[in-house]
Parts: structure tokens; sequence; C-alpha cells
């Protein structure tokens, strides 16, 4: 029975990398929503993104969804000498170079607008610049 | 800028550049078009920054759209040159046989100048958003 | 030529694409090719768009395998009678839109930016395209953020408070594309594939996995708040009241059907109508959920002051409308796909007059409206047509779906729809027979001249066709009939 404790403890400790997804998810949905300065909102809005990606790179590591200990799967290149490793699967690290591209793209949107918008308003936040609409 | 920043910056740019270019053709390494174009941004953006100089954005602009062309443009090729018979960005078309005739081959050499424009696009985009942000600020720059 | 026809949803992407490159290297020469590109460009769209509904009468889907991979590690574009239709819409509304852009742009963007705005439109409608003719949930990632972001910046080209306003849509369209590619990365895990048929066949082994309810509520939860269904909607009045008057016909009439209809893809295509069988909840509080949306963009809008933004919440409200038929069976898809056509009917010429009077009279509120419909009768008339078609007069567009989500609720044995859709038509009549009252009845205005020709007669044709939809409904309704072969409800 104790065994049992332990080991599911060591279960969950063993998938850490999807406690950082739903922290950092939850950081950067809380900063995109309820920060007012907007440019806080663009790094929540980065944090988050980021957290996605980081939920794809952990469901790619097919390694440790079958064994209990922390054995991982490695990069998709063949070596000769060694046969008995678990290819990573390569496709959710595809989607994540897109969706990179992706977020580096509505970051540069977003941080454009905010230039002009303190050039236009002289104010980030968001409380005065509701009342200008 | 202090002589310290202008003698490392001189000494490190080619290097970043020919990283850049390496990274740049990503087809058989690590890399591909957007990383090896930031890369290639990164290094105008130090030379920018330490000495001050910039850049003709009618050139920017050409290449940005040019190095798009490149891409959709290959792309529409393979559906038009082949005659309506092979699909979009089909690398491995027959019709360039003549040129390279393995066909692996010719989908890396084909995916490479793929690359090379997207590196360019992305090039261009990024010196292009650093010099509108840097230009109309304060002045310096 | 019959080769052309299977490589023409790739083209109608492709060639929108290479106009947006080209517009750029041409603005180096001449700042005036970008009217002219756009709309050439459009038009071959149009027309391609129109080929590919015909031929699929004739056949099943299209199915073309992007660069030779076969799905599912490649990815697929797959055109069936659906996506066809959508395609047209999108296209037709886009076309019409750049017609109407001419004289708006001219006038309300600086000159040295006009080439970009031309840019960016030719990849707005590349994006919307996209999402109509892909067959992979990646694949419509990507063109939905080359719509989108295209988006924020055309909103932002109209200077001061354009600005807030697409800051505000960025922050919460980046938040609800996100939670899509959340839904797509469990979709993964569970699955393994991203393409939409082999995830339809893998899902239905695995119904009652958290991952797979999990990955649906996300999905719902990101394309909600894009298509600004009832509680994620704050960001639509601000944006369409703000942005330059071509922008808002585009966005009112194009891109909200797309998201709808990823949406609609997704419920009827990957997650087939057995996964809500097995959940009837999630039906029930999506049918909640888009009535409460109905009801209060109504009342929203009866409390507006400014015409574009009551017509932004009267936006609100329909695509309540389409969410709410989903969720009603088969008559009801048939109201949701012809809600499709008849809204962006209905919102065209509106938001087309309404760009109009701001055009000619820098007119943004109702009250000032006073005496317009002696002064400026045709566009008055446009005006008019479509806000009768929207109360749901007969034989009218908007009668046509209420009276298809009416059957629907009987059918299925709702009646609380029934009630919910009567309240929202008397609620309509409520904020259009104002706007009407205020233009026919009230002020004396003398004859002025009308909205330029490039205005006004897109206007007018949405407005006689919303009118007339009804019986140009009657005669085509086989193709509602396809759809909902095509997708599987019965």
């Amino acid at each position: 029975m104790l065994l049992h404790g332990v080991m599911g403890v060591v279960d969950i400790l063993g998938y850490y990398n999807y406690w950082g997804f739903v922290i950092l998810l939850a950081i950067g949905l809380y900063g995109a929503l309820a920060c007012e300065n907007l440019f806080k909102k663009m790094v929540g809005l980065s944090i988050f993104q980021t957290a996605i990606f980081l939920l794809f790179i952990s469901i790619a590591d097919v390694g440790t969804f079958e064994t209990l200990g922390l054995k991982s799967g490695t990069a998709p290149i063949f070596w000769e000498e060694i046969h008995e490793y678990r290819y990573v699967n390569p496709v959710p690290h595809v989607l994540v170079l897109t969706g990179i591209v992706v977020a580096a793209a509505t970051l540069a949107v977003g941080l454009a607008l905010i230039i002009r918008i303190y050039r236009e308003y002289g104010t980030l936040n968001e409380e005065e610049l509701r009342w200008e609409l | 800028m202090s002589v310290v920043v202008t003698t490392v910056a001189r000494f490190i740019l080619p290097f970043m550049q020919l990283f850049g270019f390496y990274v740049l053709t990503g087809t058989e390494g690590p890399g591909g078009g957007f990383q090896g174009g930031v890369i290639l941004a990164s290094s105008f953006i130090l030379y920018a920054i330490t000495f001050g100089e910039g850049v003709d954005e009618r050139w920017l602009k050409a290449l940005k759209s040019f190095g798009l062309w490149i891409y959709a443009g290959v792309g529409t090729l393979t559906v038009f040159y082949s005659l309506f018979r092979a699909e979009f960005l089909n690398y491995s078309a027959t019709f360039l046989s003549l040129i390279v005739p393995h066909p692996v081959a010719r989908g890396i050499l084909i995916a490479d100048v793929i690359e090379v424009g997207i590196g360019m696009a992305v090039f261009a985009s990024f010196v292009s958003m650093f010099f509108d942000v840097v230009a109309r600020g304060d002045g310096s720059g | 030529m019959g080769a052309l026809i299977e490589h023409l949803p790739v083209l109608a992407v492709a060639v929108s694409l290479l106009g947006s490159f080209t517009v750029v290297l041409t603005s180096l020469y001449t700042r005036k090719a970008g009217y002219p590109l756009s709309l050439s460009v459009t038009f071959i769209q149009l027309v391609m768009a129109v080929a590919i509904l015909m031929n699929i009468n004739s056949g099943g889907a299209i199915s073309y395998w992007l660069g030779g991979w076969r799905p599912p590690w490649g990815i697929e574009y797959r055109v069936d009678i659906l996506g066809a239709y959508v395609l047209v819409i999108v296209t037709l509304f886009s076309f019409l839109a750049t017609v109407y852009a001419r004289k708006t742009v001219e006038k309300e963007i600086d000159p040295e930016k006009q080439p970009y705005f031309y840019t960016l439109w030719l990849l707005l409608v590349s994006g919307m395209a996209g999402v109509a003719v892909t067959g992979d949930l990646f694949n419509l990632f990507v063109f939905l953020e080359i719509a989108s972001l295209a988006t924020y910046a055309l909103i932002a080209m109209a200077g001061k408070r354009a600005l807030i306003a697409s800051f505000n849509y960025l922050v919460l369209g980046a938040v609800g594309i996100s939670f899509y590619l959340l839904g797509t990365a469990f979709l993964y895990a569970a699955t393994g594939t991203l393409n939409m048929l082999d995830a339809r066949a893998l899902l239905t082994l695995i119904y009652d996995s958290r991952i797979v309810q999990l990955s649906f509520v996300f999905y719902f939860i990101g394309l909600a708040m894009k298509m600004a269904l009832f509680p994620f909607h704050v960001w639509q009045p601000n944006a369409y009241e703000h942005s330059p008057s071509a922008v808002t016909v585009i966005i009112s009439t194009a891109l909200a059907k797309v998201n709808a209809y990823a949406l609609f893809r997704l419920i009827f295509s990957v997650y087939t109508v057995k996964f809500f069988q097995n959940y009837g909840t999630i039906f029930e509080l999506t049918a909640i959920v888009a009535s409460a949306g109905i009801i209060a963009g109504s009342v929203l809008a009866i409390m507006e002051r400014s015409l574009k933004k009551m017509l932004a919440y009267s936006s609100v409200a329909n695509v309540g409308y389409i969410v709410l038929s989903f969720t009603l069976g088969k008559w009801g898809v048939y109201a949701a796909a012809a809600h499709l056509l008849n809204h962006s009917l209905m919102k065209a010429a509106l938001f087309m007059v309404a760009g109009g009077f701001i055009y000619r009279l820098g007119i943004r509120r109702i009250d000032e409206l006073e005496g317009l419909g002696r002064a400026m009768p045709l566009s008055s008339a446009a005006f008019a047509m479509a806000a009768v078609s929207m109360i749901g007069i007969p034989p009218s567009a908007g009668f046509v779906t209420k009276l298809f989500i009416l059957l629907a609720s009987l059918d299925t044995g709702r009646f609380v729809f029934i009630a919910v859709m009567i309240a929202s038509s008397l609620l309509s009549l409520v904020y259009f027979w104002r706007v009407i009252e205020i233009l026919y009845m009230k002020g004396h205005r003398e004859r002025m001249d009308e909205l330029p020709a490039s205005m006004l007669y897109p206007a007018l044709i949405m407005g006689v066709l919303s009118i007339l939809a009804g019986i140009l409904w009657f005669f085509s309704i086989d193709i509602l009939d396809e759809i909902v072969i095509a997708l599987g409800v019965v």
C-alpha cells in the first residue's frame, strides 16, 4: 500500500511538464484578460501561447506515456549503433514551429498598435482608454 | 556607442550572418526559413544599433514581396508547369527531371529554394519592423 | 481542362496571396495599382468558386493532397458541397466589398498607406478562402490566423479610436484562437491525427474520453470568442464602429461566416451528431447560451445611439441564430446554412448604406439621419429593404431563416425557442423601425446627390436580393438537402 502511494506521488511528480503548462496557462490568461496595462496584456498573451506550445511538446514525448519511470524518447535521427530508443513524435514540433511564427506575428501587430496608441493618447492604461471609446 | 561594443560587433557580425545562412537552408539539419531569417535580421539590427545606419526602405519592400513570391510562385509553378498533373508544392514533380534526376534530391533542392524565399521575406519584415519602431521615436539611431 | 477543376481549390487561395505580394511590389512604382488588382483578383476568385460549386453538384467532394503527400500525414484540402457553398459566399462578398471599397478607401485612408490597405485586404480574402477549402484542423488554424491578423491591422488603419478597438479585438481574438489551438492539441493527443476525416473515424471509438470532451469545449469557446457569441462579444461593437467602412462590410459578411463555418464543420464533420447524442448536455448548454445571446444582442441594439454599433449588436444576435440552429437537428442545419447567406445579404446592404452616410455626410448617430429618406431615396431604400428583411417579413431572407428555425423547434419538440424567435423578431422590429421612422418620417432635407455608384449599386442589389430571397430559396432548396446529406445529419 505504502509503495503504491509512493509510486503515485512519483507519478504525479513525473508529469512536471504538464504542471508547468497548467500554471503558465493560468498566469498568461489572467495577465491577458485582467491586467490594466496594455503592455502587460501582450506579455500575458505571450505566456499563454508559450504554455500551449509546452503542451504540444509534452504530448510529443511518447516515451514517458508508457513507462512509469522517466525514460523519454530521443530525437528522430538514425544512429546505427543504438536500436532500442523510442523516437519522439516530430509532428507536434512542426506544429509548435508554425505556432511560434503565428505568435510572433501577433506580438508584432500588438506592439505596433501599442506604440501608436501611446503616441496618440499618451497612456497605456486600459481604464483610461475605455473612456476614449 | 563605446569602443567595446563596436569592436565586438564588427568582429561578430560575419559569423552571425554565416550562421544565419547555415540555419536558413534547413532541410537536412536544424533550422528553416523562419529561423534563418530571424538570425539574419538580428545581425542587421545589431549593425543598426551599434553604428546607427539604416537600410533603404524600398529594398526591404522589394525583398519582402519577392521572397514571398518565390514561395507561392514555386508552388503555383509546380501546378502549371506539369500541365495540371502535379499538386501545389509537389516538390518531386517530374518536370525538373532534366536537371536533377533523383526525386529526393529534387525535393531537397526545391525545398531549399523555398526556404531562401521565406528567409528573405522574414528578414525584410523584421528589419523593417525595427526601423519603423526606431525611426519615429526620439530620433536617435 | 478537366484537370484544372481539381486544382481550383488551391488556386482560389493562391491567386489572392500572389495578388497581395504583387500589390507591395507595384507600390514601389505607383500608388494606384492596389484597387484594380484587388478587383480583378477577387473577381477571378469568385469565378473559380462558382466553377467549383457547379462541379461539385455532379460529383461528391474534391479531395486535394497538398504537395502530393497522402493524408493523414499530409495536408488535405477537401471541398464538399458545404465548403463550396461557403467559398462562394466568401468570394462573392469579398468582391462586392472590394467594389464598395474604392471611394471609401480614397477618403478615409492616407494616400501613402493605400497600397498597404489593399495588401492586407487580399491577405484577408486569401485567409478566409483558405478556411473554406481546407480539410485539416491545423491548416484551418493557420488560415484563420492569417485572416485575423490582417483584420487587426485593417481595422487599425482608421486612426485614433480604431487603434484601441483593434487592440481589444487583438487580445480577445488571439486568446480565442489559442483556445482553438488548445483544442487541437487535445484532439491530437487523443487521436494522433489532424485530418478532419481521419479524426472523425478515430473519434467514434473514444467518445466517452474526457480528453475528447475537453477538446470540444476548448474549440467551442475559442470559436465563440472569434464569432462574437454572447458572453464573448465585447470586442465587436467597437471594432465594427471605428473601422473603415469597407472593412466593416467585409468582416461582418465574410469573416463572421467563416468563423461560424469552422464551428459548423467541427460539430458535424469531426465530432459527429452521435457524440452530442451521448452527451446531450453540451447541446442544451449551447442552445441556452445562444438564446441568451439572441435576446441580449437585440436588447443592447435597442439602447444604442450609433448606427454602426446598433448593427453590430444585431450581428451578435444573428450569430446566436446560427449557433442555436446547430442544436436543432436536420431543419436546424437547413436554418444555419441558409442564414450564412441570408444574413450576409442583409448585413452587406445595411453596412454599405451606413458607411455611405458616413462617407457622404459624416453622420454616425441615428438621430442625425432625419429626413434622409427623402434626400437620398435610393440609398435609404436599400437600407429599408434590408431592415425589413432583418425583421423577418415574408418573403424576405430573414423570414426564411426564422421559418426554418420555427420548423426545427417544432420538429425536435423544444417549444421554448419559438418564444425566443418571436421575442427577437419583436425586438428587432423595435430597433429597425426606429431607424426607418427617423429616415422617412422626421425632419426635412432637400434632395441631395445619392451615394456614388460603386457604393450604391452593390447595396441596392443586396437589398433587392434580400427581399426576394424567399422566392429564390424556394427554387434552390436542393442545395440545403445536399448539405444535410453530405454532413450526415438525419
